[in-house]
């Protein structure tokens, strides 16, 4: 045994070539478990062969083999008695039961197998009670219901006719109705047994509920109070009630709010009840007139204040407003846009003029004489007979004015309440020189009597009004002596003009529009050069008392504007007087613009010129457009002086950039200033020099702070004028002007520091430029050993695995065919060789047999020859 | 109007790679002998990167983690370092001459696994980071960008030489050589050649390479392998001046 198990062993270590056989492994990785490193070849297919032996070995061996039919019932196939089957089978099923059922059943355990289970309750047989078994009465509240018939009934109506007991018997003779009816009946009995205690119950309960009442109402006293208590109503909810009640009511309407026409109306009356009485009055006696006037006085003067007011407030919502073509939106006046045409010609042109349009070039001049064309046309249709009256009137009052202005005087103590409208210019300065003292009076009288709602042609009548007011106006600014007094008319005349405007805006714009016709024309024939008069000044001004000046478009203040820089940029500035008036009107350019803030080079350009008048050392270089150069004018505004004496008149001048026409002007400066006889003498004097310089300052001072609020340009233009600021020569300056100036040089320079943070357009600098650095992607739940995870490789890893299986399938079937054949050839050959083997052994047997009868023949042969020898 | 229009050019470049190429981006053939001048190549040879599965888990091995399981498995614990080559990679594509694309990194494993490093890799600054992503690497045979489909590590065939350029000077760095030569001389600032440098990203011992045709040494002590890269990139950022 030892010495086998030793040569087995000895067999085992011999290496069979054909076995060797070694798995590579690719990626050699420590801890990992590797599989089979080492193959087993022939082995392998050893058992696979045998396996195939087991499987389709046995299925090829029995194939095309029919199988048989076999009797496994008891008993049959070997010859028994019926007695003998009959055991047989009982034992079997017995058996059969036994086993399968029995195993888990309880009941069987305890008892006797056989015993059928029997329910119980209360230890009797569930049969034993009667469960369905409902009596009459124990059901009380199906009484209603029919069918509820006993037991007995049922048994005898539903399946009479079973077995007879003796009572039956009798009652069989009855007849079928009697039955029925005997049936009723006692159904009815019944239902009335029930009926009566109901009954009983009921009235028990109320002879109960009654008692107790009565018992409560004793006890009640003693109770807490519960449940809503009824509240006394006081004093508010009475008032909630009413106010409730009373929603819907309204308030009594006090007087209607009158129209204008009627309030017109009312005002006209008022006035004439007030004239008549001051005829009568003046008429009775002059010595109790001051008594009454006094109070009449009061009276006017308290409704005109109050007219004002309205006037003032309908003004301050007043706007001139124009569509897209520049025509005006509000043309209520059907009338006067025909008489626009009729004058002009041309319908639409006119409306949206240019400033250079041909067919509207007409001076006020021109307007003038239109105007009385018209108007005697328009008096012969209407007022014929007014008409000479008015004549006679007139040349009355003509008498009057030329006889005496000592009587005007007198008059104007006495203004009548109501006027004619005066018909050409010279009446109007007639009537106002009659009541010079009071002309505010006169004129609003005029414009109130000839309100457009309380005549046909009084519309009419105002625009001549306003077109005799602005000619009043223009003349007045081109007299030589220019007084308080002449200023106080001006501001009267465009006071009215600013009233008169409402009621016809176009003809207001038109008529504006030729007087600046009337000034650029002028200065474009003769004075391009010369200095801006004090006419030119205040039409700039009336334009900016009459129409909006921040509008970005606008007929009348465009042109203005455009007349306004073209005089500031185009006069050449030969002395100080000159330098003056062209500071007033930078003034006025101010105003238009100090609202929209719009950037006019022509004014700062002024400015900065007229600064440099102060400086003795120029900058290199410097526009010079219409100013000295030359030495002793170009610093005509440096103070080499001290001089105390005109400091009143310093302030004087100063105050010109609040000048409104209000007439705080101081006379002798704008006498001083606008007088074409004291010009130039007394003009370079150090006073003169002083005042104006302080007017430059100011003029600087309005700009630098309208333009502050452009911060992109805002260093660029005022750079220049802070240098020269700086370099003026401040020793002789007073003490005033210096201070100003101080603070000017302060305020710019603090400003241009705050905006001096000028960003320059550059190129984008970039950065370093360097290679961009990529983060790595890090899987979190990295799997080394399914390392291309992902829904790609699923399918990657299923047809891999279903490429596998279907090779590993083909190789399978190719094998088994292979084993089949195998098989099958050898099959074939054991059977040739048993054939072979049969054919050997018949042959053989029948060669011995052949050999025997050859050698019995032969040993006959030979015995016959034997025989025969 | 020019400036304009030239650097909205430069700024669209500047989308694609950050105004600065790396150097082995795809470009036009006539850039080709432009792109092998003035590059450093480093090789780093023997670098101990080996995945185990410890525990259930793949990690790379490493002496003060795995000490016990290298005992057990027969190995030398000191031998694993994976912390070397961290720390050489670290230096070196965080240094300007990298951020200016002029280095290409190799490193080969004492496993033989040769592994090329983009310029654009951003090494992950702690080490068990590093060592995550090693595993990937290894397993997946490459990394890319976490945004786009970049190729940021990635296995490539040996030998190394067939990555290195044709007649280049290759010099392997060692402490056993007479002379010295300082790291910023380790080109002449005239000529436009690259140059491959072998560090051995090794704890101790010798590296032999048969591709190499010098050895050289950059200081009178023996180095560290992240010191020696250090030195050797910022001697070449000053030869080539970049600052």
């Amino acid at each position: 045994m030892g010495v086998g198990g030793k040569k087995n062993a000895q067999k085992q270590k011999k290496i069979n070539p054909f076995e060797l056989k070694f798995n590579k492994s690719k990626h050699d990785i420590l801890g990992r478990k590797k599989g089979a490193q080492v193959g087993a070849p022939t082995a392998s297919r050893k058992r696979a062969h045998e396996q195939r032996e087991k499987t389709l070995g046995v299925e090829y061996d029995r194939k095309n083999k029919i199988s048989k039919i076999v009797d496994k019932r008891l008993g049959e196939r070997d010859d028994k008695t019926e007695e003998e089957k009959g055991a047989m089978r009982f034992t079997e099923e017995r058996v059969k039961n036994y086993k399968r059922s029995a195993k888990f059943n309880l009941a069987d355990e305890m008892g006797d197998g056989d015993e059928e289970e029997v329910l119980t309750h209360k230890g009797k047989s569930l049969s034993d009670i009667e469960k369905y078994d409902k009596s009459m009465i124990s059901d009380s509240d199906d009484d209603e219901e029919p069918g509820n018939l006993g037991s007995r009934m049922v048994r005898i109506a539903h399946f009479g006719g079973g077995e007879k007991t003796a009572e039956e018997f009798v009652k069989e003779k009855m007849s079928r109705e009697d039955m029925i009816s005997n049936l009723i009946a006692k159904t009815k009995l019944a239902r009335h047994e029930k009926q009566t205690q109901k009954d009983e119950l009921e009235m028990m309960t109320e002879s109960l509920d009654a008692k107790y009442a009565n018992l409560m109402g004793k006890m009640k006293a003693s109770f807490r109070p519960t449940g809503r208590q009824p509240i006394e109503k006081d004093d508010y909810d009475k008032l909630a009630i009413t106010l409730r009640m009373e929603a819907d009511a309204r308030a009594t309407p006090a007087d209607r709010k009158l129209t204008e026409e009627e309030e017109a109306a009312k005002e006209k009356e008022r006035l004439e009840s007030l004239e008549a009485a001051r005829i009568s009055k003046s008429n009775a006696s002059f010595n109790s007139r001051s008594h009454v006037s006094a109070d009449a006085d009061v009276d006017i003067e308290a409704g005109e204040k109050a007219d004002l007011r309205k006037l003032k407030a309908k003004n301050a919502r007043f706007e001139v407003k124009f569509d897209g073509d520049g025509g005006m939106i509000d043309e209520d006046d059907v009338e006067k846009s025909r008489i626009l045409k009729a004058s002009s010609g041309d319908s639409d042109e006119d409306s949206d003029d240019d400033v250079d349009d041909e067919e509207e070039e007409e001076d006020l001049d021109d307007l003038m004489e239109e105007d009385l064309d018209e108007d005697s046309g328009d008096s012969e249709d209407s007022e014929g007979e007014n008409d000479e009256e008015d004549v006679k009137k007139k040349a009355k009052k003509t008498k009057k004015s030329e006889k005496s202005l000592k009587k005007a005087e007198i008059l104007d103590e006495t203004v009548p309440f109501t006027f004619e409208m005066p018909k050409n210019y010279s009446k109007f300065c007639v009537l106002l020189e009659k009541y010079s003292k009071s002309m505010d009076l006169v004129l609003e009288r005029l414009v109130k009597c000839h309100h457009p709602s309380l005549k046909e042609g009084n519309k009419k009548r105002l625009n001549k009004l306003f077109l005799m007011c602005l000619r009043w106006f223009d003349d007045m600014a081109k007299e030589e002596e220019i007084g308080e007094k002449t200023i106080w008319e001006m501001n009267l005349a465009q006071k009215t003009m600013f009233g008169l405007m409402k009621f016809d805006i176009q003809y207001g714009v038109r008529c504006v529009r030729a007087l600046i016709r009337q000034h650029w024309k002028a200065r474009q024939e003769k004075q391009t050069k010369s200095p801006v008069s004090f006419g030119l000044i205040s039409a700039i001004r009336l334009v900016s008392g009459l129409f909006p000046v921040a509008d970005q478009w606008h007929p009348v203040v465009v042109p203005a504007f455009f007349l306004a820089t073209e005089a500031l940029c185009s006069a050449k500035i030969s002395n100080l007087t000159v330098l003056a008036k062209q500071i007033q009107l930078a003034n006025a350019i101010v105003e238009y613009v100090s609202e929209s803030k719009r950037y006019v080079p022509e004014l700062v350009a002024f400015a900065r010129s007229a600064i440099l008048l102060a400086v003795t050392e120029k900058p290199e270089k410097f526009s010079t457009n219409g100013f000295p150069i030359l030495k002793p004018h170009s610093e005509m505004l440096c103070v080499t002086e001290k001089k105390n004496e005109f400091f009143q008149q310093i302030f004087a001048i100063s105050k010109k950039f609040c000048f409104q026409f209000t007439g705080t002007l101081s006379p002798i400066s704008l006498s001083a200033l606008f007088s074409t006889s004291s010009a130039s003498e007394s003009a370079d004097s150090a006073s003169m020099k002083i005042t104006v310089l302080r007017a430059v300052i100011s003029l600087i001072q309005h700009l630098r702070v309208m333009y502050s609020n452009q911060n992109e340009t805002y260093n660029i233009v005022f750079h220049p004028f802070l240098k020269s600021l700086k370099s003026i020569n401040t020793v002789f300056l007073p003490k005033e002007v210096l201070e100003e100036l101080e603070t000017l040089i302060a305020s710019m320079s603090a400003e241009i520091g705050a905006k001096s943070r000028l960003t320059h357009l550059s190129l984008i600098k970039t950065e370093k430029s360097m290679l961009k650095m990529l983060e790595p992607r890090f899987e979190w739940d990295f799997d080394p050993e399914r390392p291309h995870k992902g829904p790609k490789d699923d399918k990657k890893r299923l047809t891999k695995n279903l490429r596998n299986e279907k090779r590993g399938a083909i190789k399978e079937l190719r094998k088994d065919t292979a084993f089949l054949a195998r098989k099958q050839i050898s099959s074939v050959k054991t059977k040739d060789r048993a054939r072979i083997a049969a054919t050997k052994r018949v042959m053989g047997g029948l060669m011995q047999q052949q050999g025997e009868w050859n050698k019995e023949k032969r040993t006959n042969d030979v015995e016959k020859k034997k025989t025969k020898k | 109007m020019f400036n304009f229009i030239f650097s909205s050019i430069i700024s669209q470049m500047s989308h694609e790679y950050d105004t600065v190429a790396p150097p082995n981006a795809k470009r036009m053939k006539t850039d080709a002998q432009l792109e092998l001048k003035k590059t450093l190549y480093v090789v780093l040879e023997g670098c101990s990167l080996e995945t185990a599965k410890v525990g259930g888990e793949y990690v790379i091995l490493s002496s003060d983690k795995h000490a016990n399981f290298l005992r057990k498995q027969k190995k030398d614990p000191a031998d694993y370092r994976p912390d070397i080559l961290h720390q050489c990679l670290l230096n070196l594509l965080d240094s300007p001459l990298n951020r200016e694309g002029k280095l290409r990194v190799f490193f080969r494993t004492s496993k033989n696994v040769l592994v090329d490093v983009s310029p654009q890799c951003r090494i992950p600054r702690t080490f068990d980071r590093f060592c995550g992503l090693m595993v990937q690497l290894l397993h997946k045979l490459s990394i890319r960008a976490a945004e786009t489909s970049q190729k940021l590590m990635s296995v490539v065939k040996n030998p190394v030489s067939n990555h290195l350029p044709v007649g280049s000077r290759k010099m392997l760095m060692s402490y056993n050589v007479p002379e010295l030569t300082l790291a910023n001389k380790l080109v002449s600032p005239d000529t436009d050649e690259p140059l491959v440098v072998v560090i051995g990203g090794i704890a101790r011992g010798k590296i032999v390479v048969d591709y190499t045709d010098s050895e050289t040494k950059i200081s009178s002590y023996p180095l560290s392998a992240a010191l020696t890269c250090a030195k050797v990139t910022s001697g070449l950022e000053e030869i080539w001046g970049i600052i």
